[in-house]
């Protein structure tokens, strides 16, 4: 399971929390549930910083591949690397080519360049990889190369031989 | 050239609850109605612990004798003897018999246990100790500040400075705000200057809001 499809199984049981609460009620069982988030990641993170911390640089690396290792790691503010590196990490994962033509951390832009003609993955699959190893890109714009081509006749060909 | 707009509620959810709580409003604790910065409390007498209310549940518990007597309405009023007869004006003497290590310091009476509690600000928050008895008597006990002190909700805040000791009776919530400040600014043995700032500017606020006890009594 993704981050994100466990931050959605979270918020849907604070809805039901809420529900509880009934009309009028001051969301201290939301609050509670909340809290009771927070105590967990902050028990597992204690752990997940000297597991971090002792393990050997390249041991490390070999697992930031994994997305349930990465997406986890940067949750928890342990990813050893920047986001630019972690943005190229997401694209090199993918099936096809894709450059990374910038990233402005103000808006959370990234530029992105496909070299081939939207063949390989979707545009689904980048924004995935995205989502699990660089959570804080928030927008993708693809800058297209000219890839359509010009359909004409065929040079020297009679321009009336159809009628 | 096309944006999309990556929107991930799920993700964004979890971050938030990595980052610290926010401060939390704080609420009225019977019937959950958030309340203003400025409010009343209730002193819970059996927990020994102060309670947030709204002004409406607040009038509910105006009433001594009511949730059998279990919280204590804390009043507003601040008091100051302007003129104690001589007999009971607090003396170095006194200020030394009460055991009292520090420059200042509170008392207040629990009814429940019907003993004197003093309790002085420091680094770790309130720090508590029982007087002498006859030690309080002789120091306080006859003056009319404290004839006038209700238990478990008012207390007799001593302050020693330069030009003598200073008594006020103030609403115990008012001590406990006082500690608060205190624990956030107290550096070294004896709080430091910040500290020592602190409490002249929050007894000039009392001061201010002191009115003189009238021969009538309390209330």
């Amino acid at each position: 399971m993704t981050a994100e499809q466990t931050g959605l199984r979270v918020q849907e049981a604070l809805d039901r929390l809420d529900g509880l609460d009934g009309l009028g009620g001051d969301g201290a069982a939301q609050q509670a549930g909340e809290q009771l988030v927070r105590d967990l990641m902050d028990f597992y993170h204690d752990g997940l910083a000297r597991i971090v911390g002792a393990l050997p640089a390249p041991a490390l690396a070999a697992l930031l591949d994994d997305p349930a290792v990465a997406a986890l790691l940067v949750l928890h503010e342990l990813h050893p690397e920047d986001t630019a590196a972690r943005i190229h990490r997401a694209l090199a994962a993918l099936p096809e080519p894709v450059e990374q033509a910038g990233f402005d951390p103000a808006t959370g832009t990234v530029r992105l360049r496909r070299t081939r003609a939207g063949c390989g993955c979707s545009e689904e699959d980048i924004e995935a990889a995205l989502a699990c190893h660089a959570p804080e890109v928030t927008a993708v714009v693809f800058e297209r190369g000219p890839q359509l081509l010009q359909i004409g006749t065929r040079p020297g060909a009679p321009a009336e031989a159809a009628r | 050239m096309s944006t999309r707009q990556l929107s991930r509620p799920g993700t964004a959810l979890l971050r938030r609850l990595r980052e610290p709580v926010p401060p939390q409003p704080e609420r009225c604790a019977f019937c959950g109605q958030g309340v203003p910065p400025a409010h009343r409390h209730l002193v819970d007498t059996e927990e020994q612990t102060l309670t947030c209310v709204c002004t409406a549940c607040g009038l509910l518990f105006r009433d001594p004798g009511a949730a059998g007597g279990r919280y204590r309405h804390v009043p507003d009023r601040h008091l100051t003897d302007p003129d104690p007869d001589p007999g009971h004006r607090i003396g170095e003497q006194a200020w030394t018999a009460l055991g009292i290590p520090v420059g200042t310091a509170f008392l207040f009476r629990n009814a429940r246990q019907d003993r004197l509690v003093l309790l002085y600000p420091g680094p770790g928050g309130a720090t508590e100790s029982e007087p002498d008895e006859a030690a309080w008597q002789r120091a306080l006990g006859g003056s009319r500040l404290a004839a006038a002190l209700e238990p478990d909700v008012e207390a007799l805040l001593l302050r020693r400075t330069d030009t003598g000791i200073h008594c006020l009776l103030v609403p115990i919530d008012a001590c406990y705000e006082l500690v608060g400040r205190l624990r956030r600014c107290w550096k070294g043995f004896d709080g430091g200057a910040e500290a020592r700032a602190e409490v002249d500017a929050f007894f000039a606020r009392l001061a201010e809001r002191a009115r003189p006890l009238r021969e009538d009594g309390p209330r």
